[in-house]
């Protein structure tokens, strides 16, 4: 225990008061005399107080009454559950206030530690510069204190991991959590060890001891690590099996050879769904898996299919170099013009270069058969195609001609009608001569015979009734509404149609 | 020494939240060491330039104000030829509530209005009195020569 009066001591003598004051007992003239109560360099004990916290008063816990310290809560670096609110955070050092100072000239709230160091080169307001008195201008705003003790902050020992309120947090801390580094029992050992290990029975924990399973030299405090990751003699028992098996190998002991663990039947990628023990997934695969077998005739297919992939390219390989071989670089396209140009090519091998290129390509040819074989073949192809070329201008021919002689069918039917029409209409014109001729003729003779006037036989109308026409042209002027009637009567039961 | 949260949370929010027109960027061997880039703004002799600066965050920081000088040449009569600023926020008036992007931007407004009354560069702040017009073709010459992007030098 250091001696009192420490700088320690005065430290938690500081924030013992702010605390007291937090609880609200305290009147406002009182929280004034907080600050005064450190002589004239209150600053600089604010300053102290929270420059190396230890904001809360030694409790009687076992690492307190061992060692006397615990590692302070750094309040700036705690991570709390959720995001804070932003009115929340000291402007200063922007993290959740710890121990909160508002101004009582403009009401800005600061953490006791930012404030306090601000004010000691500018006696004014960080946030707008009013004025502000350490002793006087500064107080402890409850609202802000209650909303701060209901966050949710996260134990900043390492392995713990417990949220709890920020109220709460430092009883857990300086009391509860046993991953808290305190010092070693031992108290002339400068290390740390979790508090759950520090007792005083156990005597410093950083000396050597003999391992008891593997008789190697290990420290106190690193024997679970010892026995997790190096030593063959300590062995623990399975909990599948029972086995007993060296610790550090209890992995590959459940991977590997644990009868208790379950695993998957081997062909479980060829679609086997055993899952059981590792004995009864033995004796399954034994006895055979049905599975074996697709799995084995899928391996084969997959064979397969790769080799008449390989074959099929190295075909088309071939065919390609075949189709250069075989195809002239000015080959002409076999047309319906110079279909007969086709045949070109075909003499092409009978030359001896030919010949002997194709020899030199026997490993594609094979010999010159073969190749005049292929040739053969493609003349008759494209003997077929002239067959077919010449089949089908055949019949586009006669559908020409047919075409062209329906054309001048309809062209004579319909000159036909027109000379009937007009044969029509000289034969009215004739019977309207006739008439007139009788008509004439009746009037001549005094007494002629009135009875025969109305027809005339048709056969003998013809050029006679031209001539008669002219010479009465003044009769049919004399008598134009007749006429006309007439010939429109006569029109009027012959249209002409075209 | 461990960086403070305080610095690591502006650095966050520098990145994340970028101000327009600037830009800060801490190295990676030296988180308290930034690179700046302030765009001039607009309807003033610094438009379409870029100013590069360097900005150091001093042990004390947020009780002693940051260091920033300007590495691109500039006619301004707040900045010398060194490129340190005169600006009051940067010295006496400084406060721990004022962060880097609050005094980034405070850079940017003072490029946008300089105070030749206030002069850090005596030369430049007596053209600025004497004949503005010219000063501010200087200075958007130098604009042109020294903080377009294509052609910039330190």
């Amino acid at each position: 225990m250091p001696p009192p009066n420490t700088p320690e001591d005065e430290i938690q003598t500081a924030a013992m008061s702010y605390h007291r004051n937090l609880n609200g007992r305290v009147g406002p003239q009182r929280r004034r005399n907080r600050w005064s109560t450190s002589t004239s360099a209150s600053t600089s004990t604010l300053l102290s107080a929270s420059a190396s916290p230890s904001p809360f008063p030694p409790s009687p816990t076992r690492c307190s009454t061992l060692c006397g310290c615990i590692p302070s809560i750094d309040y700036q670096s705690l991570d709390y559950e959720t995001p804070v609110d932003q009115a929340l955070q000291c402007p200063i050092c922007h993290t959740p206030f710890y121990m909160p100072l508002t101004t009582s000239t403009c009401g800005h709230t600061f953490c006791t530690e930012c404030i306090s160091r601000s004010l000691e080169t500018q006696p004014v307001c960080p946030i707008d510069r009013q004025p502000v008195n350490t002793d006087r201008d500064l107080y402890r705003a409850r609202v802000i204190c209650d909303q701060l003790d209901r966050l949710k902050v996260k134990c900043p020992s390492k392995g713990c991991g417990l949220f709890c309120t920020r109220e709460l947090l430092p009883a857990h801390y300086n009391v509860y959590c046993e991953y808290v580094l305190v010092h070693c029992p031992d108290p002339t050992c400068s290390r740390r060890v979790p508090r759950a290990d520090a007792h005083p029975d156990n005597g410093c924990l950083h000396r050597n001891i003999v391992c008891t399973y593997c008789e190697s030299e290990v420290m106190i405090a690193e024997l679970e690590e010892h026995y997790d990751t190096s030593c063959y003699g300590h062995t623990a028992k399975c909990s599948h099996c029972n086995a007993v098996v060296v610790r550090h190998l209890m992995d590959k002991h459940l991977g590997r050879d644990c009868p208790g663990t379950k695993k998957y039947c081997r062909f479980r990628s060829h679609g086997c769904k055993m899952h059981d023990t590792r004995p009864a997934i033995e004796e399954h695969e034994r006895l055979g898996c049905v599975y074996q077998a697709i799995g084995e005739l899928k391996s084969l297919r997959l064979e397969d299919r790769a080799r008449i992939e390989d074959l099929e390219h190295r075909l088309d390989g071939l065919d390609a170099r075949m189709k250069r071989k075989t195809s002239p670089p000015t080959r002409p396209r076999v047309g319906s013009s110079s279909f007969m140009g086709g045949f070109v090519p075909i003499v092409q091998p009978e030359s001896p270069r030919a010949a002997a290129s194709a020899a030199a390509n026997s490993a594609s040819w094979g010999s010159t058969e073969d190749y005049m074989l292929v040739q053969f073949e493609r003349l008759e192809a494209e003997i077929e195609r002239a067959h077919t070329m010449i089949l089908e201008s055949d019949s586009q021919h006669t559908m020409r001609q047919i075409n062209d002689l329906l054309r001048f069918n309809e062209q004579i039917y319909e000159l036909t009608n027109r000379v009937g029409a007009l044969s029509l209409q000289i034969r009215s014109l004739a019977v309207t001569t006739q008439q007139h001729n009788n008509v004439q003729g009746r009037a001549g003779a005094a007494n002629g015979t009135p009875s025969s006037s109305g027809i005339s036989s048709p056969g003998g109308g013809g050029a006679g009734t031209r001539g008669q026409s002219h010479e009465d042209g003044r009769r049919y002027h004399s008598n134009p509404p007749a006429m006309s009637r007439r010939s429109s009567d006569g029109r009027g039961q012959h249209p002409p149609r075209l | 020494m461990a960086l403070p949260k305080r610095i690591i949370k502006e650095t966050e929010r520098l990145m994340n939240e970028p101000v327009p027109g600037i830009s800060a960027i801490p190295h990676e061997e030296n988180l308290r060491y930034f690179d700046v880039e302030i765009h001039g703004p607009s309807q003033s002799p610094y438009q379409d330039g870029i100013f590069k600066l360097e900005l150091f965050l001093p042990d004390d920081y947020p009780m002693t104000p940051p260091k920033i000088r300007f590495l691109t040449k500039i006619f301004h009569p707040n900045v010398d030829k060194l490129g340190r600023i005169c600006l009051d926020v940067l010295k006496n008036n400084w406060s721990p509530a004022l962060q880097i992007r609050t005094i980034l931007l405070s850079i940017q407004a003072l490029l946008g209005a300089p105070n030749p009354d206030d002069p850090l560069a005596p030369d430049v702040a007596k053209t600025w009195k004497e004949d503005e017009q010219a000063a501010i073709a200087t200075a958007t010459e130098w604009t042109k020569k020294y903080a377009t992007p294509t052609n910039q030098t330190d």
